[in-house]
């Protein structure tokens, strides 16, 4: 029954995870013409977090709509575009927060999610908050390597917590490396 | 103004007689149905191929493409073969409205049709393999792309053995450009596109020392952005080796289904 009741938390504790992200403004990259723009635009739409794609194909820019309460993965988006044949050049996240204090190059576990927010910005954010994803394959691979020099800890490299991250953090779970 | 015009054009990175180092979309599938008009002299007749292709997205790296191969080379309209075609990406540098990515490919096919001539073609032709690489840079005006295959042969089925003395292997390369014409900007994936392209398509076999050069200007109509049509004329320039067709009209037509699988 404990065991029943820990696996029940925990799925209500994923399905939590970026349930506050409202919108996001992707910029994708590789391609100029419009069957290719369809096919990211196709991918995006097939994804069941969104509610609506606008688009703007002359800036291969796409506006993002989620579903109330959905539950948002931004690797999600990734693989939409990356599967389509392209790559993100940007994605900016319109996300709720509750005024909460997000530490500069720490792990911020909020609502089972982790941000390790890299550089000062807002870090006392409260309602809706836009932030920028800056991990590898959410940026283009030389702005990475800058993105990389902004903090020491590895998990920058593979997107998820180590030994070294603060103890109450699962160790192998996905951390988003944010810019406000 | 040539600013604005600048802007405005932006580059096509679909040809028409050859393939881009880009894949199509994983999980789509696409129809593909290429019809070859060639003036095929040694015959004194027009010939009609027909490829039908199933095109599949596997990966976002990897693509297949099964086609079947039919003509009325001397011999009613009827099926003569079909091949299988591999795409791999291998290489992918991606910025906004710019790429470069490189590509490896492989054909295999079979034909039962005879064998006349001494280009090697297995692409609708000959039974045979083909290994290749691709590579394509496209900027924000202008798409280039660059292709290099070794093709070996071997006899056709049903009897239909190569000729005594014709080469068995060749190798091929292509080079192509191709520049969108309209829109001039793009408001919706409902605007028809038209593209403009040039191809240089050539062949040597080095057992022989044959070869040929042709040139291959094609339009392109893009329709609410999922298929395509796709009309070309393909002429030797140079050569001194026996083909089917010195000269041929090619109309194809491509319709892709994003996201189904």
């Amino acid at each position: 029954m404990k065991t029943l009741f820990l696996s029940f938390a925990l799925i209500m504790s994923s399905f939590l995870s970026f349930a506050q992200i409202q919108s996001a403004t992707l910029t994708a990259s590789g391609l100029t013409c419009s069957m290719c723009s369809k096919s990211i635009f196709k991918a995006l739409e097939k994804l069941a977090s969104v509610q609506s794609v606008e688009v703007d194909i002359d800036q291969s820019v796409f506006q993002i709509q989620f579903k109330d309460n959905a539950h948002v993965q931004p690797d999600d988006i990734k693989k939409a575009v990356t599967e389509a044949g392209f790559a993100i050049a940007s994605l900016h996240i319109v996300a709720r927060f509750p005024k909460l204090n997000l530490a500069k190059d720490a792990h911020n576990i909020y609502a089972a999610a982790t941000y390790h927010l890299l550089n000062e910005g807002n870090q006392a954010p409260n309602g809706d908050v836009a932030f920028r994803i800056v991990d590898k394959g959410f940026v283009p691979d030389a702005a990475f390597k800058q993105y990389k020099k902004m903090t020491n800890m590895h998990c920058i490299e593979t997107g998820k917590l180590a030994s070294c991250c603060p103890k109450d953090a699962s160790i192998g779970s996905r951390v988003y490396h944010i810019l406000f | 103004m040539f600013m604005i015009l600048g802007s405005s054009l932006k580059a096509q990175e679909l040809f028409n007689y050859s393939e881009p180092a880009s894949n199509m979309p994983a999980h789509s599938l696409g129809i593909r149905l290429t019809n070859n008009i060639l003036d095929e002299k040694h015959l004194g007749q027009i010939t009609h191929q027909f490829l039908p292709e199933l095109m599949w997205g596997v990966h976002k790296n990897l693509m297949l493409h099964v086609e079947a191969i039919a003509n009325n080379s001397e011999t009613p309209f009827r099926l003569a073969g079909a091949s299988v075609y591999a795409k791999y990406r291998f290489y992918s540098q991606d910025e906004v409205h710019r790429h470069f990515r490189m590509a490896a490919f492989a054909r295999a096919a079979y034909n039962q049709g005879h064998v006349h001539y001494q280009e090697i073609e297995t692409n609708g032709m000959n039974t045979g393999a083909e290994l290749g690489f691709i590579a394509t840079q496209l900027l924000h005006k202008q798409a280039l792309s660059a292709s290099f295959s070794y093709e070996q042969i071997g006899n056709n089925g049903a009897g239909n053995d190569i000729h005594a003395g014709n080469a068995l292997r060749a190798l091929n390369y292509s080079a192509s450009t191709g520049r969108l014409i309209l829109p001039r900007r793009y408001t919706s994936y409902k605007q028809t596109n038209l593209n403009l392209m040039f191809e240089v398509l050539g062949q040597y076999q080095p057992e022989l020392g044959l070869y040929f050069v042709d040139v291959a200007p094609s339009i392109q109509f893009i329709i609410h952005s999922q298929t395509r049509i796709d009309i070309g004329f393909r002429q030797q320039m140079a050569g001194d080796m026996e083909r089917m067709a010195k000269r041929g009209l090619m109309i194809r037509l491509e319709h892709l289904l994003f996201a189904v699988l």
